[in-house]
């Protein structure tokens, strides 16, 4: 019994993880637009320049000092907030 | 030169009670009061990072995964005296490297400020003293942070999350009444966007918690609309009767999202617990059947005892685990926001070695209904193996 239900619950455990592995993902088709909020977000400091606009979605904005060049600088800073995020 | 920049501090009352400046414990580490006059109240170390969006500081896993970003300690003190027609003050902002070197800061300012007792804020002499590369263009980004700790001080924040200061923005060199109304109006329509687009799984807390936001944003509209709106001017009558509809509209439309949401989601709780109740029964008649030795009659001795008890603790965890799962999540959205926010950010970041393990680790642990099944599995496998 104990084989039957290792069989069972293994290919259910297998496939539910292949599933959300390749099978179903919800935000595929904001991918570039997320992607391109993730490399701001983790490596460039959410910065942002006079050019930058929201089109539209939430951000949080604000100020943050970095270092650069081996100065400190502020720069200009806009995060997707919860409520961006979510959009 | 500096300019002077104005806002307002919400107060459904219409008044500031000077009284209750700096009872906002969560955002506050120090108040200090003169006993002897009451007409002045100190506020020392608040630390921003924790109160506002404003100046971003870095959750742990993005020191991890860029090495080259720094995190920098801001803290605000704040100074208030009652006069008879308003509360004057002053603020001042450090931005150094972390909470111990306070004194070796990169950047100091101060700001002056008067705040007539409807919640109307002007501030004005912003001076600025740093040796990091800055430019004026920054002064409305401070002028701003400035105004979210005295916010922050003076009102607190009951109907959204301390660290979204999105609703209400600053003006510079006079009060724009209606901009106030329409950056709300517009507040409360991202608010009902957001309803309607939320992951119905870690969003559940705030999407019923969005109700009470929207009642709590027209109570303040209600009475900003009554300080600051002449209505025996047809004219701004109208305007104003016109937005207060659209609002109620909007909030219309957010709360029937809601109820519809709530409908769809006891319509599930209930499913489950009926799948719940399925199992419960299931197992109690195990154990019954256990008791009475029925395995021996029904000729079934080879399963174990251990397997039963086993495969049902995973088969009842299989079925518990979306409501563990939106309720953890819900909690770190709340209490861990920048981890949640990392996270996020995560799931669309370019793999590198570290986010690539990171990736793996966090795919295992959100199915880890799936990942217990292949636990179940291995268990069972060695069971059989081990007891024949």
């Amino acid at each position: 019994m104990e084989l039957y239900i290792a069989i069972i619950t293994g290919l259910i455990g297998i496939g539910g993880l292949l599933w959300n592995l390749f099978g179903s993902s919800k935000n595929r088709e904001n991918n570039t637009f997320r992607e391109q909020e993730a490399e701001r977000f983790f490596e460039k400091n959410c910065e942002i320049d006079e050019n930058w606009s929201s089109k539209g979605r939430v951000y949080t904005r604000g100020v943050g000092l970095i270092e650069k060049d081996g100065k400190l600088k502020f720069i200009k800073q806009a995060k997707l907030c919860d409520t961006g995020i979510l959009h | 030169m500096s300019s002077t920049y104005f806002g307002w501090i919400p107060t459904n009352l219409g008044f500031i009670n000077f009284d209750l400046i700096g009872e906002n414990e969560d955002s506050l580490q120090y108040k200090e009061t003169d006993i002897s006059n009451s007409n002045y109240i100190s506020i020392k170390d608040i630390d921003l990072n924790f109160i506002s969006d404003s100046y971003f500081p870095k959750s742990s896993l993005v020191s991890k995964l860029n090495k080259n970003s720094k995190e920098y300690y801001l803290s605000g003190n704040i100074e208030f005296n009652k006069e008879e027609n308003k509360i004057t003050g002053f603020s001042t902002l450090t931005i150094s490297k972390n909470k111990k070197l306070l004194s070796k800061w990169y950047f100091h300012s101060k700001i002056s400020f008067e705040i007539e007792y409807n919640g109307k804020i002007k501030f004005y002499n912003l001076k600025i003293d740093t040796n990091v590369e800055y430019y004026d263009t920054f002064q409305e980004d401070i002028a701003f942070i400035f105004y979210i700790i005295i916010k922050n001080t003076v009102h607190g924040n009951n109907h959204h999350h301390q660290k979204i200061d999105t609703a209400l923005y600053i003006t510079k060199d006079e009060f724009k009444p209606f901009d106030i109304l329409n950056n709300f109006a517009q507040h409360i329509k991202r608010l009902e966007y957001d309803v309607k687009s939320i992951d119905k799984c870690f969003g559940k807390l705030k999407i019923l918690n969005s109700k009470n936001e929207v009642d709590g944003y027209k109570s303040y509209i209600g009475t900003f609309i009554e300080l600051f709106f002449d209505k025996n001017d047809k004219a701004i009558k109208a305007k104003v009767e016109s937005k207060e509809k659209i609002i109620d509209n909007v909030i219309i439309s957010l709360k029937a999202n809601v109820e519809k949401q709530e409908v769809k989601n006891n319509f599930q709780v209930a499913f489950v617990l009926n799948m719940i109740t399925f199992f419960a029964i299931l197992i109690s008649l195990n154990i019954f059947a256990n008791a009475l030795d029925v395995k021996k009659d029904l000729n079934l001795e080879n399963i174990s005892n251990i397997s039963i008890i086993i495969n049902s603790f995973f088969v009842i965890f299989f079925f518990y685990y979306k409501s563990f799962k939106c309720h953890i999540l819900n909690r770190i959205f709340y209490k861990k926001y920048y981890e949640y926010e990392s996270f996020d950010h995560l799931k669309y970041h370019k793999i590198d070695k570290i986010s690539k393990k990171i990736k793996v680790i966090s795919f295992f642990v959100k199915n880890i209904h799936f990942s217990m099944l292949i636990i179940v599995s291995i268990i069972n496998t060695l069971l059989y193996y081990y007891i024949y």
